[in-house]
C-alpha cells in the first residue's frame, strides 16, 4: 500500500524582521486547517509547522532558507498555500507597497483558491464568479471587508473553504482592515 | 543579551488581577513606569501601539504564554516586563488556552536582530514545561529571576 503523500518546497524569508511571532502566527493559523502533518526545517532543527512557540524559537532571520514539508492526503494543497504565503511576506504589510496593491486581496484569493482541486465558486450580492479568476473576481466588486459565501465541489472541498473562510475572517489580511470588521463568514 | 539582563524583580509581577487582556497589558506597562524603565506619558501611546498590533493577530503563543509587543519611535532600548496570571488571561489563542504567563516587550525601531533573539529566548525558555511549572510555585520575584538565569539556554 501507498504511505501517506508527502510534499516539500524550500522557500526564503523574505520580511526584514524575520519569521517572527506575527509571520508565524499566520504559518501556523493556515497549517492547522489542513489533516497534514506540516514540519518546518530551518538552519538544522525540525520543528511541528502547526505549533506558534515552536516555530518562533526557529529565530528565522530575512535571507533564511527554510524547507516546508507535509505530509498527509492534503499534502500538496498544503505546501502549496503555506509556499504562497511564505513568498507573499506572510502577508505582513510593513514592507509592502499597499498603495501600488489595491487589489491584493483579489489575488491572494484566486491564488489561494488555485491550490485547490475542487471547482470554487464566489457569491457575493446575488453575483457569481470563478475564485480561480482574477478578473471574474474583480468583476464582482469584492473588498476586503466583504464576506462572500462559497459553492466549492471537490475532493479537497473541505480545506479549501476551511482556508478560504479563515481568509474571509481575517480580510484576506489586508492590515489596514483586520479586526475592524466582527462578522464572521457564512 | 540573556534574558534576565533585561529584567529586575520590580519588572516581575506575579500576580496579575485583571482576567482581561488590555488590563493586564497596562498593568505591565505601569510596571515599566513604576521601574522608570519608561516615562509615564508613553503608556497610552504603548497601549495603543500594542492593542494595533493584537489586531493583526494574537500574541498567544501557546502553552498559556503571551508575548504581547510593539515598536515606538520614542524608546532607545528594549524593554521588558513579566507577568504570572494564576487565574488566566483570555488572548485569543490559536489553541483557545488562556495565558498564564505574559512577556511584554517593548522594542526601539532599528533593533530587529536583538528583537528576534530576545523572541527566540522567550520561546525557548517557554517550552520548556519545568519553567512554567516553577514559575507557577514561585514565592517571589527573586525566584523567578533566579529561574530564568538557569534555565534561558
Amino acid at each position: 500500500m501507498e504511505g501517506p503523500a508527502e510534499h516539500s518546497v524550500e522557500v526564503t524569508i523574505k520580511n526584514p524582521l524575520g519569521f517572527h511571532v506575527r509571520p508565524v502566527q499566520r504559518f501556523a493559523s493556515l497549517a492547522l486547517l489542513f489533516r497534514s502533518d506540516v514540519e518546518v526545517h530551518l538552519r538544522s532543527r525540525t520543528v511541528p509547522g502547526k505549533s506558534v512557540i515552536n516555530l518562533v524559537s526557529l529565530g528565522g532571520r530575512c535571507g533564511d532558507a527554510m524547507i516546508i514539508t507535509a505530509k498527509g492526503e492534503d499534502a500538496r494543497q498544503c505546501v502549496e498555500v503555506l509556499q504562497f504565503l511564505a513568498e507573499s511576506s506572510f502577508f505582513v504589510e510593513d514592507s509592502i507597497d499597499t498603495a501600488a496593491q489595491p487589489s491584493r486581496h483579489i489575488e491572494r484569493l484566486a491564488r489561494i483558491a488555485s491550490c485547490f482541486e475542487s471547482d470554487i465558486k464566489v457569491i457575493l450580492n446575488g453575483k457569481v464568479a470563478d475564485a480561480k479568476a482574477v478578473n471574474s473576481l474583480s468583476a464582482l466588486g469584492l473588498k476586503p471587508t466583504s464576506v462572500p459565501r462559497f459553492q466549492i465541489h471537490g475532493r479537497d472541498q473541505e480545506q479549501a473553504l476551511a482556508v478560504l473562510e479563515n481568509l474571509v475572517a481575517s480580510c484576506f489580511y489586508v492590515e489596514d482592515k483586520m479586526g475592524r470588521r466582527p462578522r464572521k463568514a457564512t | 543579551m540573556a534574558l534576565a539582563d533585561y529584567l529586575s524583580e520590580k519588572l516581575i509581577c506575579m500576580d496579575l488581577q485583571s482576567r482581561e487582556r488590555d488590563e493586564v497589558i497596562r498593568d505591565l506597562l505601569n510596571t515599566l513606569v513604576a521601574c522608570k524603565a519608561m516615562p509615564a506619558k508613553l503608556v497610552e501611546r504603548a497601549l495603543a501601539a500594542i492593542l494595533d498590533r493584537e489586531r493583526l493577530g494574537s500574541t498567544a503563543i501557546g502553552r498559556g504564554v503571551a508575548v504581547p509587543h510593539a515598536r515606538l519611535e520614542e524608546l532607545e532600548e528594549v524593554l521588558v516586563a513579566f507577568g504570572y496570571s494564576r487565574a488566566g488571561v483570555q488572548f485569543n489563542a490559536l489553541d483557545s488556552q488562556p495565558v498564564h504567563d505574559v512577556f511584554l516587550v517593548i522594542a526601539a525601531r532599528g533593533r530587529a536582530d536583538e528583537y528576534l533573539d530576545l523572541m527566540e529566548r522567550i520561546t525557548h525558555l517557554v517550552q520548556n514545561d519545568d519553567f512554567r511549572r516553577f514559575v507557577s510555585r514561585a514565592k517571589g520575584q527573586r525566584e523567578v529571576i533566579e529561574l530564568i538565569k538557569e534555565m534561558d539556554r
